[in-house]
């Protein structure tokens, strides 16, 4: 198409997708532990905005889409019949239990110091966190997008971050001995 | 206010997510505790790295299929929302059509032809709440619907489903009687599979599946330099042309030009300036001197879409190829009863006014030598030719990548957008990739 509208909705959906697929991506491929799979969520994700969000933009899309993208997330799970931690930690959490940490992830390719210590937290904490710190969002959309309360969400995000700083001082002690010897 | 470093609010205040109450209610608990204090900026250190870290993290994109599929939905909710707006003039359309075939009921198919710009003032019957049924028809007629061509019929189903059909044998007289002599397409191409040929082969170093690659998103993604309507045309100018085809011996190409008038320059803020509506185009043959023809591309479900008018924004143009094989009588190339044989019909209306418009022409003189056609007419066969390789097309006859990047390079124009150049770089890489599968 040479001349193409600038207020259409396939421009508004490429404006969409540059915006947001990368974040979405690595949401579901986490959620689902399988980036294949992540990838059909948040196909699917768009193709549902197309249906029926198109009066959304700004912060408003973006919890949208991770609401929805996170909702097909546990749809797979469901229908799979999967049960797997990620998504029993979700609904543990969503009932206010407090979580052990999930060794399992730990082993998880990781960049920085932080993410990686972050990867021995429960998933429900890493799951907020990142919504927190990667994704930019507020605790009120955090909560709108897991469907926690926001006092949840301040709680799991405080508890992570303590945890996080405790991980630091066991290791950065576990570190100077190494050195030591 | 007493607060523990245990307590959460501690962190929110750090991070800035309290309302103004609580906040203060914080601030005042840590002003009377420096351990407090280090403990908020402890937070804010780590959220800092924190964030630091999580932002270097990869960043995975959509697969280019993935978001092509997209982009092709959007594009077809846009034109049938454009086709729903203006879909309450098709009760009146149907009742020129009627006229016109009573006019031409018996006339081999050829379309009732009118002087550029005349307008047909129908009665009009203006229905907003329902769209008008499919009419019955009373006479049997030319009808507004897309007819298959013999050799890419149009096939409806998911994207994956497209491929060219296997009989390859273009000239094989194959045309059933008069009333498949027609042919229509959809005006609004979108160019999706275009970006993702061009990424595909550019940036991942391999050809794509002959399913993802549309030769009409392919012909339509370039510019073209088509005369804007003249005053007093109307805001649609039509031309049609021949050549000889460069990759079928014996065979002709028909061009079918549309462009749009220019945008008038204070619209660009608002978006597309729609400068008609309902537009459709028809194409008919004359089987005297037509012997089987095909529409190049165009394979798709959207094809349908060519029966809903659509609405045509300022500066738009499209372009259609057509691969006829003329009659035995007419000649090498067809001589000039082969241009009088193909007509193009254009018909749409203003979008202030319900009157419906329609323009009807026919190429000028026979086919002339493919190397004599305009560079946008050789450019846009270059481009048809190098989507047939990559689709396998059983039509693609001559076609090679070499043969077409020599081609391109001999119809660049002045290429004022670096496409062309661009695409002779496509062309370029695609000659050492080994095909898809």
């Amino acid at each position: 198409m040479t001349a193409e509208p600038n207020d259409n909705l396939a421009a508004w959906l490429r404006k969409a997708m540059d915006e947001h697929e990368g974040a979405l991506l690595r949401y579901a491929g986490r959620i689902l532990g399988d980036a294949e799979r992540g990838r059909d969520v948040v196909q699917d994700t768009f193709l549902r905005l197309l249906e029926s969000g198109r009066d959304l933009d700004g912060g408003r899309l973006a919890q949208w889409l991770f609401t929805v993208c996170r909702n097909r997330c546990l749809d797979v799970f469901r229908k799979e019949r999967r049960m797997t931690l990620m998504s029993e930690h979700v609904e543990r959490a969503a009932a206010g239990s407090e979580l052990a940490p999930d060794d399992a992830a730990s082993g998880r390719e990781q960049a920085g110091r932080v993410s990686a210590a972050m990867s021995a937290l429960p998933p429900s904490q890493q799951e907020v966190l990142r919504l927190r710190f990667q994704n930019g969002f507020s605790y009120k959309q955090i909560a709108g997008i897991t469907g926690l309360t926001v006092t949840n969400v301040g709680f799991l995000i405080h508890t992570g971050i303590q945890r996080l700083r405790r991980r630091f001082q066991v290791d950065g002690q576990s570190g100077r001995e190494g050195e030591a010897r | 206010m007493k607060l523990s470093k245990d307590n959460w609010l501690l962190t929110a205040y750090a991070l800035g997510e309290l309302g103004a109450v609580e906040s203060g209610e914080v601030e005042s608990a840590i002003l009377a505790d420096e351990s407090l204090r280090a403990e908020v900026e402890a937070i804010r250190v780590l959220a800092g790295e924190l964030e630091g870290e999580l932002a270097a993290e990869p960043m995975p994109r959509l697969p280019a299929p993935s978001r092509a599929g997209l982009e092709r939905r959007a594009e077809e909710l846009d034109r049938a929302e454009a086709a729903r707006a203006l879909r309450w003039g098709r009760g009146l359309r149907w009742v020129a059509v009627a006229a016109a075939a009573i006019l031409v009921a018996g006339a081999a198919g050829m379309w009732i032809l009118l002087r550029p710009g005349t307008p047909v003032a129908p009665p009009i019957v203006k229905n907003e709440i329902t769209p008008a049924p499919t009419p019955p028809s009373p006479v049997p007629g030319p009808k507004l619907v897309p007819t298959p061509s013999p050799y890419e019929p149009y096939k409806t189903g998911t994207p994956s489903d497209f491929y060219e059909p296997s009989q390859p044998s273009v000239g094989s007289a194959a045309v059933p009687g008069a009333g498949q002599q027609r042919s229509t397409f959809g005006l609004n191409v979108a160019d999706a599979s275009c970006r993702y040929v061009r990424q595909l082969i550019l940036e991942e170093g391999r050809r794509p599946e002959p399913s993802d690659v549309r030769i009409e998103e392919m012909i339509n993604h370039f510019r073209y330099d088509y005369a804007y309507p003249g005053e007093g045309d109307g805001p649609l100018s039509v031309r049609a042309d021949l050549a000889q085809c460069p990759w079928s011996a014996g065979h002709v190409l028909l061009r079918v030009a549309i462009q749009a008038r220019a945008g008038a320059a204070q619209a660009g803020a608002k978006g597309a300036e729609i400068v008609a509506g309902d537009a459709r185009v028809g194409v008919s043959f004359d089987p005297a001197a037509v012997a089987g023809w095909r529409l190049i591309g165009y394979d798709g479900p959207m094809c349908e879409e060519a029966a809903h008018g659509e609405q045509i924004a300022a500066d738009w143009q499209v372009t259609a190829l057509y691969e006829l094989v003329p009659a035995g009588k007419a000649g090498e190339s067809g001589g000039a009863a082969l241009a009088a044989a193909c007509t193009v019909r254009l018909e749409y209306k203003l979008p202030d006014g319900g009157r419906v418009r329609q323009v009807a022409v026919s190429p000028v003189g026979p086919a002339g030598r493919f190397e004599d056609a305009s560079d946008d007419f050789r450019f846009a066969a270059t481009v048809a030719g190098f989507g047939m390789i990559l689709r396998n097309s059983p039509y693609k006859g001559t076609c090679t990548f070499e043969g077409m990047l020599k081609q391109a390079q001999s119809a660049m124009g002045d290429d004022r957008l670096g496409q062309r150049s661009e695409f002779a770089q496509v062309l370029r890489e695609a000659t050492g990739l080994p095909p898809a599968e």
